[in-house]
């Protein structure tokens, strides 16, 4: 299974290179190779996610408000 | 005394004999030792035996049971996944980065585990920080499957899988951030319990995922997860994810009878998602005659694609990971083996809207599956896609090429039991998900424990010698 990346060669080893990654020509290669798999992954979670007031699964909680110890208390 | 050799009882078998003094813990221990020197070297499994160490504790555990004063798994020999802290024990998490690490406190799991008188044999082979493998530049060879040597356990918990399937441990200590528990399970022919997000404290135990990470036990039966359970379930204010709910009985929750209980099928994920093979889809259609003839009602359910569960589960893995290694790697990349370093680099491209998204999309399936929950008890669903491939078959990049199966289930949190429905014509092990809703593992035990005493899969054990 292979499509077309939507990064190109030079930007991918530059988004690497910024995470302090420096692998060789062919490890960088095979891995642009591999390029697709994470991109149908950023599409499935992209497209799925266009309602735009859904919240985060995990939001910010008081500490203090989680453990049952708020103001009221 | 029971027809079978020590290291095949199950921890209840064992548990029995050592209450009633029938058998001694130094007798069981002094077995299980002799055992993995002999067959180990074969499979892999243990990353470091704790022999001495085992032998005083089963002294210690005799003299329990003389007073009479001991639980049910005083005396039973139990091995951790080598990401599990063992205070005075080195703990590698499989890579040569913590090669010497030796941690001055046990993880919480550990504790409990030896409060409740286990007799730890030893820590487990693991894929590279519960992430990287099947791989052969770690500290140490990948652990092989024993009803084929030449064929993959499933990761992460590779060891785990493999030590209890060939009887190197009654019982032993899994995690699972995207399947890790429930896929040596499924390949190994085991029963993996994965609970609930919350059940299990993982303070002590090294993060992959901090937010999907889950400790589970590995067993041959659900009424041996059910009382490893027992023993590893309780509220740990230390561990942020930890819940405080009330534990109940879970071995007295396995009665045998789901006669009336409600069970949604979740076909798509294996039959039309994506295409399961003939053994899995046979054993997973034989499996629902069988609990429809125990009584259960089985319906299909409709869920969102397996492939949107699986991209949420990996992007939110993935990010949480590499926030967690990213300055390890910077610093010393060499200590990492390949295949971790080679996902962390591609999923570098990953993106902070990448990972919000996904937690968004989380809440919505999360959401999705506790709908399913007002009609039904448990779902059911397929463990995997095929019995174990052979290991050097492995591709380097497997877990973002197909979606896997177990995946969902990090992502809503439910407690699921990896339970063998069957094997196929090679010998292999095949096996299903039973998922509950949260906090009930109960449920999912009872069901787990009903299939496997209607089925003769439990009978059948490896030929290792």
């Amino acid at each position: 299974m292979s499509s077309p990346q939507s990064l190109s060669f030079e930007a991918f080893a530059a988004m690497l290179a910024a995470n302090g990654h420096t692998p060789d020509e062919h490890k960088l290669r095979s891995l642009y190779a591999a390029l697709h798999t994470i991109e149908a992954l950023q599409q499935h979670v992209r497209q799925a996610t266009a309602d735009m007031v859904l919240e985060p699964a995990h939001v910010f909680r008081q500490p203090a408000v989680a453990a049952g110890q708020g103001e009221a208390q | 005394m029971t027809g079978e050799p020590l290291h095949f009882l199950t921890i209840a078998e064992a548990s029995d004999l050592l209450q009633s003094r029938a058998l001694s813990a130094v007798e069981l221990i002094g077995h299980m030792l002799a055992r993995i020197e002999a067959v180990d070297p074969q499979v892999n499994s243990y990353l470091a035996v704790t022999a001495e160490r085992a032998l005083d504790d089963a002294k210690a555990a005799d003299a329990a049971l003389a007073c009479g004063e001991a639980g049910p798994l005083c005396g039973i020999p139990v091995a951790l996944k080598d990401i599990y802290d063992t205070a005075g024990i080195c703990t590698t998490s499989g890579s040569h980065l913590h090669a010497d690490r030796v941690p001055t406190a046990d993880s919480v799991a550990a504790a409990r585990l030896k409060a409740a008188g286990t007799v730890l044999l030893g820590k487990l082979q693991t894929h590279e920080f519960a992430f990287g493998g099947p791989s052969w530049d770690l500290p140490a060879p990948p652990a092989r499957n024993p009803w084929n040597t030449d064929h993959f356990t499933g990761g992460s918990s590779s060891g785990s899988g493999a030590a209890t399937a060939a009887g190197l441990a009654l019982g032993t200590l899994g995690t699972d951030t995207a399947g890790s528990i429930r896929m040596p399970a499924f390949f190994c022919g085991i029963t993996g319990l994965k609970p609930t997000y919350g059940r299990v404290s993982r303070r002590g135990v090294s993060p992959l995922g901090y937010s999907l990470d889950h400790c589970g036990p590995m067993t041959w039966t659900a009424r041996d997860a059910a009382l490893m359970l027992q023993a590893l379930a309780a509220y740990d204010p230390h561990d942020p994810g930890s819940v405080d709910r009330p534990v109940p009985d879970y071995t007295t929750a396995l009665t045998g009878d789901i006669r009336g209980l409600k069970i949604g099928l979740i076909r798509h994920f294996y039959d039309g998602d994506d295409e399961a093979e003939a053994p899995v889809q046979q054993a997973m259609q034989a499996a629902v005659e069988t609990l429809e003839g125990l009584g259960a009602t089985v319906e299909p359910v409709q869920l969102s694609p397996l492939q949107t569960y699986h991209a949420c589960n990996m992007i939110i893995m993935m990010g949480e990971a590499m926030a967690l290694h990213e300055p390890h790697m910077r610093a010393t990349p060499e200590k990492y083996g390949e295949i971790f370093r080679d996902r962390m680099m591609l999923a570098s491209v990953l993106t902070a809207q990448d990972y919000v998204q996904a937690a968004r999309l989380r809440r919505a399936l999360a959401a999705e599956v506790a709908a399913q929950f007002a009609k039904y008890d448990v779902l059911l669903t397929a463990g995997g896609w095929g019995p174990a491939p052979p290991i050097d078959q492995m591709s380097p990049l497997y877990v973002f090429q197909r979606a896997l199966l177990t995946s969902p289930f990090n992502v809503t949190g439910s407690p699921v039991a990896s339970v063998c429905n069957g094997f196929a014509d090679s010998g292999l092990p095949v096996g299903m998900q039973i998922v509950g809703r949260p906090f009930d593992e109960a449920t999912v035990l009872r069901v787990a424990d009903a299939y496997e005493n209607a089925t003769p899969w439990r009978d059948r054990r490896p030929e290792i010698a």
